[in-house]
């Protein structure tokens, strides 16, 4: 909201300058979200060099055909040479002239000039150059009965100082300018000047009743509905002060009549409504919802299609206005109008933002509605508009007011207790104090020992209900900023859940892996699940489905982590990146009961080209399964829980055969392998691409949760055995392991896979693979027949269940 | 006496030749001249039993002194040689010292984690646990139970993602449903801090994305003021952001009250000096504790909430809110 500053200074007179005014609402909660300076600084030297001045002749420059050369009389002893091109400059006028010396609006200080050789000893002003309208054209040529030598500034003062409030949507009492005096009187403690809401003299002929008719059908949507009738009207031009004043506040002039509502909604933030009474069909005023279907031509030339869901002021057959937004042509105030009905009404606040945010329409009106208005609002208004019906456009007020209005209760007294201002507060703030504070915000305050009993003010009504809404204005005024920042001191103890810590290790590790962190959008095209390869029964194709997506492509909530990074691959491969590594940790929605989700968490991770660390003297290998089940493991490992990757698993966006389950503890944590290529293709990415996902609830379940035991395998000897096998190429290494760990007992502390082959000197069929048994007991020295033992067993188990054949 | 030689001079020969021996090689010859077994030390020493019985003592004593004194020598110089050896063959052993090591990997945390990791760690030193709720949430937490009543136009669709099969259940539009799910989890104290995705019905471009990031905060105690929250929030921007004013001003929220707008002073690359609002805050409103059962009587509390995507692209200069959400590695790379 615009605040011109001159205007708000007519109601409330407080000292401080523009600025610290500025700093003070802003301290208070009155954003001040910018300030613009307006019109010549007035200052002492100003008010001496910007002078009236009177056009004595205007001769033609002798070298330029569009110069005149002026003697201006601007009260100096004799008059001065000014050369001016100003299309419309005669003899006989009065103009605003500024002297050699004058500060400009913009802060540029004048000069002499020399014009084509013609010396000029000032400038006869153009109402833009004083910053009085966005444009004109020529110079501003003004009243004769000004004399010469008139400082400007006081015939003509500067729009001056215009703030740009944010109001918080609770102080709809500050959408006009007087609220806002009211809220300075409160926080400076100025003398607020009351309105003046003397109706004109009532001296049109017969009774508002004889004129029209007026009848509520939607009471809900409109508590109160006032309207008077105004004889004589003459529609014209307004005076120069109301038009700056509308300017300055952002809001362009029409005639006098349509200034008038606009110029008492900026005062009182009541809007208002002037209708060509001679237009209204009856003439009857009909405040109802609309049939659906029915449509209004508004003011704007357009046609609108409304709804029952909308309030419109209809007259006996047709609406008039989208009630508290916006009018229709034919009703309006025009030039050949003399008989004006003028309403003043509230309006069901969330109504009227439904209607604005469905038609597209905010007005200034509107805007102010959507708050809801105080009933006792609209007399005041209507009293104000009607004065300056009466002074400015020579109107004769009928007689009494048609008003329908809704019972309200008074506002309920509140109770506000002194110790509970300190407890929410956390300072001391005088009884008498918050009694003051109270008062200048215009609440009537019964003092009491314990507790001040306090009724809030009609235009306070709608968000001063309780004693914590009183205490955050006693805060408020008193200055949030004064109450001192104290730590707390807590006997909270806090540590990080078992998923927090493991997600916190698994991204860590991740990283220094050499991989990157990405975040991608958690709603995802529908189209994903078909991308991937899941059949059409899938359980996974089960989602939660966005009623009001932005797009198709952000339409479904994820289930997977894998599509959204394989766009991030495609992107980073459209800008030339071979290699790479990313990953995310995050949720998945599986969609539950009443359109609720259950949301586990995942990392997932994907690596394509040859990723990881490159030098000189070092070039990685090209991603494959074994990169995805080894990162997998890894991650696995860094959070304390040994996995191992089993085969058979066939998850459709992976390759068939080259994709591991992960296990650990008896149950799945995970999947690693390399993505289809059918996949890939359909994302758009170039292989190789290997990737794995780790569930986070799942580890969580099978991570140890004691502190690992120390075993000793340092004071005894630990023997390893190597044994050359050929296996039969059907059999994995992962069974191979774990035959050889169970035939050989407690004795094997590992297995491991330290070679593997297949090809020239193996036969066909089979494969040769090499692997390592570390054999001890803690706290014991083996035998060599013991030892022996472990390898024989082991030996005979593999020949008998998954015919492996030693190797000589 | 004749016949037997001058030892003491032999010695002194030997040792000044063994000291100047240039190379191993010339000292292995001096060793074979002076102590090998055609040695004429060696041999006048396996020979004392022939000499006259007056003599044999004191040769054998002088010869074995002079033995140990040479060989002696020959170990220093040898020690020595071999010292000059391995340094020369060092010295020639040259390498390009500035040519890249071995290469480790090194990857990023995206920068909003790093915020988020850092925020966690202060509030977990203040005592705060780190609380979490669904995404996917319903009507009444995110919006009702914190005073934001059915038909206000956040709860529009123009404003929030609303959800298929469910009676107003939509994405959360705010950290703050974690206040009521853990104010309903169990009495007071609570001190916890929320981080989360946040969803608004915003069009993408450069300062808006459909998903971003904040942090809820929620303390809820006996005998907790604004003057509490305001140190609260002053000592955590501090070890955010460095030691800046911190600012409050009042402001509007539906479910604190009083409510501030929490803003730190910052330079600009220009040099000049405004506030940025980073955060918003307030007393926790009575109505919520009834929301959620708590007495507003006995508990206060206070609560407040930022978003981590601003507070990252304030802290890296990140003029584009869509950089965050690409997965662009060039971006991402640079935060290792």
């Amino acid at each position: 909201m615009k605040l011109p500053l001159e205007w708000l200074r007519e109601h409330v007179a407080t000292d401080l300058d523009d600025s610290a005014l500025a700093e003070r609402l802003t301290a208070t909660g009155t954003a001040v979200e910018r300030t613009i300076e307006r019109g010549i600084p007035a200052t002492g030297a100003n008010r001496e060099a910007f002078r009236i001045g009177k056009v004595l002749s205007a001769e033609q420059h002798p070298d330029a055909d569009r110069l005149r050369v002026l003697s201006v009389d601007t009260g100096d002893e004799s008059p001065r040479q000014i050369v001016c091109g100003a299309p419309n400059v005669a003899a006989g006028q009065t103009v605003a002239v500024a002297l050699p010396g004058a500060v400009m609006p913009g802060g540029q200080k004048l000069g002499k000039a020399k014009l084509r050789g013609v010396e000029s000893l000032g400038m006869v002003l153009s109402a833009s150059e004083l910053e009085l309208a966005e444009e004109s054209e020529g110079i501003m040529v003004l009243a004769d009965d000004l004399a010469a030598g008139t400082p400007v500034l006081d015939v003509l003062p500067p729009p001056g100082t215009i703030l740009e409030l944010e109001l918080t949507p609770n102080r709809g009492d500050c959408q006009g300018i007087y609220g806002i005096a009211r809220e300075v009187h409160a926080i400076t403690g100025a003398p607020l000047h009351q309105l003046d809401t003397a109706l004109p003299p009532e001296d049109g002929a017969g009774q508002v009743g004889d004129y029209v008719s007026l009848r509520v059908d939607a009471p809900d949507l409109c508590p109160r509905y006032m309207a008077r009738v105004l004889l004589d009207v003459r529609v014209g031009p307004s005076p120069e002060w109301m038009v700056r004043r509308l300017e300055a506040a952002g809001m362009r002039s029409i005639n006098n009549v349509v200034d008038i509502t606009n110029y008492v909604m900026l005062l009182t933030a009541q809007p208002l409504h002037a209708f060509d009474l001679d237009r209204l069909a009856g003439p009857g005023i009909v405040v109802r919802r609309a049939l659906d279907g029915e449509t209004i031509t508004t003011l704007d030339g357009q046609d609108r299609t409304l709804s029952a869901d909308h309030l419109v002021i209809a007259d006996t057959e047709k609406p008039a206005v989208i009630a508290g937004i916006f009018g229709a042509e034919f009703a309006e105030v025009s030039e050949g109008t003399t008989r004006v009905l003028l309403e003043a009404a509230t309006f069901d606040g969330p109504s009227i933002i439904r209607t604005s945010l469905g038609l597209g329409l905010r007005t200034e009106s509107s805007a102010r509605f959507e708050k809801g208005q105080p009933a006792d609002l609209p007399p005041v208004a209507m009293a104000i508009a009607c004065r300056l019906m009466h002074e400015l456009a020579g109107a004769s007020l009928v007689p009494g007011a048609l008003d329908e209005q809704a019972a309200v209760d008074g506002p309920a007294p509140i109770t506000l207790r002194h110790a509970r201002v300190a407890t929410i507060l956390g300072t001391d703030i005088s009884a008498d104090e918050a009694a003051g504070i109270l008062e200048r915000l215009g609440c009537t305050v019964q003092p009491g020992d314990d507790a001040h009993v306090v009724t809030v003010p009609w235009w306070r009504t709608a968000d001063l209900l309780r004693e914590i809404d009183l205490i955050e204005e006693v805060g408020r005024v008193h200055g949030l900023d004064r109450i001192p920042a104290v730590l707390p001191r807590l006997e909270a103890h806090a540590a990080l859940t078992p998923e927090q810590q493991v997600v916190r290790r698994l991204s860590r590790y991740a990283a220094d892996q050499g991989l990157s962190e990405a975040i991608t959008y958690r709603f995802v095209p529908d189209h994903d699940a078909d991308r991937l390869g899941l059949p059409s029964d899938d359980e996974r194709r089960k989602v939660v489905r966005i009623t009001n997506a932005l797009s198709d492509e952000m339409a479904v909530m994820r289930r997977s982590l894998v599509p959204g990074l394989l766009r991030a691959v495609e992107r980073n491969q459209a800008h030339q990146r071979r290699d790479g590594g990313i990953f995310e940790v995050g949720r998945t929605y599986v969609p539950g009961n009443d359109g609720l989700a259950d949301e586990p968490e995942e990392i997932t991770a994907l690596m394509f080209g040859a990723p990881g660390a490159r030098g000189w003297r070092q070039s990685p290998a090209e991603v494959d399964v074994w990169a995805a089940t080894g990162l997998a493991i890894a991650l696995a490992g860094a959070v304390g829980v040994e996995a191992q990757a089993i085969a058979g698993l066939r998850q459709p966006w992976m390759h068939p055969v080259r994709q591991a389950r992960i296990t650990a503890g008896g149950i799945v944590v995970g999947v690693a392998g390399e993505l289809h290529p059918a996949v890939l293709r359909d994302f758009g990415v170039r292989g190789p691409v290997a990737a794995l996902t780790l569930m986070v609830r799942e580890l969580v379940k099978v991570r140890p949760a004691d502190p690992r035991r120390y075993t000793d395998l340092i004071s005894v000897p630990v023997s390893t055995r190597d044994l050359a096998l050929l296996i039969p190429d059907t059999v994995t290494a992962a069974h191979v392991l774990d035959v050889a760990r169970e035939a050989g007992g407690h004795l094997v502390r590992g297995a491991e896979v330290f070679d593997h082959y297949a090809g020239d000197q193996v036969p066909d069929g089979r494969v040769s693979l090499a692997i390592r048994l570390t054999i001890a007991e803690p706290g014991r020295t083996l035998t060599d027949d013991e030892i022996d033992g472990v390898t024989q067993r082991a030996v005979a188990a593999l020949g008998d269940q998954v015919g492996a054949e030693l190797r000589s | 006496m004749s016949g037997i030689p001058d030892l003491s001079a032999l010695a002194d020969q030997a040792i000044a030749e063994i000291s100047s021996a240039a190379d191993l090689e010339a000292l292995e010859a001096a060793r074979v001249r002076f102590v090998g077994r055609k040695a004429p030390l060696t041999e006048l020493l396996g020979s004392i039993g022939t000499l006259p019985p007056e003599d044999r003592g004191r040769v054998g004593k002088e010869g074995n002194a002079a033995r140990r004194a040479i060989e002696a020598a020959l170990d220093t110089r040898h020690e020595a040689l071999e010292a000059e050896a391995m340094g020369a063959a060092l010295e020639s052993d040259t390498a390009d010292v500035t040519l890249p090591g071995n290469a480790y990997p090194l990857g990023a945390l995206h920068p909003i984690t790093q915020v988020r990791l850092e925020v966690e760690d202060i509030f977990l030193g203040m005592g705060y646990s780190v609380a979490d709720g669904p995404e996917v949430e319903t009507g009444f937490n995110n919006f009702t139970a914190l005073n934001t009543p059915d038909g206000h136009p956040a709860r529009s669709e123009s404003d929030t993602f609303f959800v298929e099969g469910g009676d107003d259940v939509l994405l959360r539009t705010q950290t703050s449903p974690v206040q009521i799910r853990t104010m309903q989890q169990g009495p007071p104290p609570v001190y916890v801090i929320a981080p989360g995705t946040v969803y608004r019905r915003d069009d993408v471009d450069a300062t808006h994305s459909p998903m971003f990031h904040q942090v809820e905060g929620l303390a809820v105690d006996e005998g907790l003021t604004f003057a509490h929250l305001k140190g609260t929030i002053t000592y955590f921007l501090q070890r955010l952001l460095g030691d800046r004013d911190v600012r409050v001003i009042p402001h509007f929220f539906p479910f604190t009250e009083p409510s501030v707008d929490v803003s730190v002073s910052w330079t600009d690359k220009q040099g000049r000096t405004d506030w940025l609002e980073v955060a918003g805050a307030g007393m926790v409103d009575p109505n919520v504790f009834a929301n959620v059962g708590y007495d507003p009587e006995r508990w206060t509390g206070f609560a407040f909430g930022f978003g981590l995507d601003r507070i990252a692209m304030i802290r890296h200069q990140i003029s584009d809110i869509r950089l965050l959400y690409e997965g662009d590695l060039r971006f991402l790379e640079q935060f290792s």
